[in-house]
């Protein structure tokens, strides 16, 4: 039992978590801005996963394929939590549409070791490019949701907001808890991996609980 | 313009180019963390890459050390029990 938790937890909870939260975002219509684009892009960034899952799953017996395949959808990922969160960012303190520019330059700053990391990684047969790059990433976009939060907390309405807080609070425990993921030699090597495995499970039951108290907070400022 | 963009592309830039570093230099690394990071994937993900070159990966057993080892709340940790410890106390 707790194998398969350790091997399927996570992508099994995937799907029930998209589906709460495509609930979430069709039970209401009126969001803010910064919600709105929340939602979507929320629901989004589990749907790459889910693909992502998919094809793992589906070349898990073709090691070279599924090397590949880990790398690119690595590389799609992590290009768009920074998308995600410096978007939220620029959201957050009014300056997206002005600015569009500096987002452009910040985005390709970040994406350069990513790339960089994954081309290195294929090329010397080493996963040490990715993991120092992992971490690095980790940290930042950490650092990006706390001041996301800490913007919706001081400069908006925290009622309008309320999917936003329990969207981000939750990648700041899913950063967070990768950030302490990402040293191997405490945890050992393959339990270390099962340890961010966790890390992501946590995240999901509390996003997957976040759909109850979101509905019920919503349904009692509506009666 | 905005000083807080200013401060987010600096912040930006800045840990590029230490990544960048990093990720250089991790060839230069001779330490067990950094062969072992060599070897196993460790980056985010819900399926795990093979390990290279069938770099052996040691069996969980959760079981055995969720028995010896207390893992509850706490800030100091408790000493674990030694499975001769155990034996012993049994015997008696």
């Amino acid at each position: 039992m707790i194998e398969f938790i350790q091997q399927y937890g996570a992508a099994l909870l995937r799907p029930l978590v998209i589906i709460g939260w495509i609930f979430v975002y069709k039970k209401n219509t009126k969001y803010t801005y910064l919600t709105s684009f929340s939602l979507k892009y929320f629901i989004c960034f589990f749907l790459i996963f889910i693909i992502w899952n998919i094809f793992a799953f589906s070349f898990s017996s073709n090691v070279l394929v599924a090397r590949l395949i880990f790398l690119f959808f690595w590389i799609l990922i992590s290009i768009y939590e920074f998308y995600y969160i410096l978007k939220a960012l620029f959201l957050s303190f009014n300056a997206e549409k002005k600015h569009n520019d500096i987002f452009v330059i910040t985005l390709s700053v970040l994406a350069i070791p990513v790339i960089l990391a994954a081309i290195l990684c294929h090329t010397n047969k080493t996963y040490n490019p990715v993991n120092t790059t992992d971490f690095y990433n980790m940290i930042l976009l950490m650092l990006g949701t706390v001041i996301v939060l800490k913007n919706l907390l001081s400069y908006e309405s925290f009622m309008e907001n309320i999917e936003s807080f329990f969207i981000y609070s939750g990648f700041v425990l899913y950063f967070g808890l990768h950030i302490l993921a990402s040293n191997v030699i405490p945890f050992g090597f393959r339990q270390n991996w099962f340890f961010a495995q966790y890390a992501t499970l946590i995240s999901l039951i509390y996003w997957l609980g976040s759909v109850y108290f979101i509905w019920k907070i919503r349904s009692r400022l509506s009666s | 313009m905005n000083k807080n963009l200013i401060v987010i592309l600096v912040v930006a830039c800045v840990v590029s180019v230490l990544n960048v570093v990093a990720v250089v230099n991790s060839k230069n690394d001779v330490s067990f963390q950094s062969f072992a990071e060599s070897k196993v994937c460790n980056a985010q993900g819900d399926f795990m890459p093979q390990p290279y070159n069938n770099f052996l990966i040691a069996p969980i057993s959760p079981v055995k050390e969720s028995v010896l080892f207390c893992s509850i709340q706490g800030d100091i940790m408790p000493p674990p029990y030694e499975e001769d410890e155990d034996k012993a106390s049994s015997g008696n």
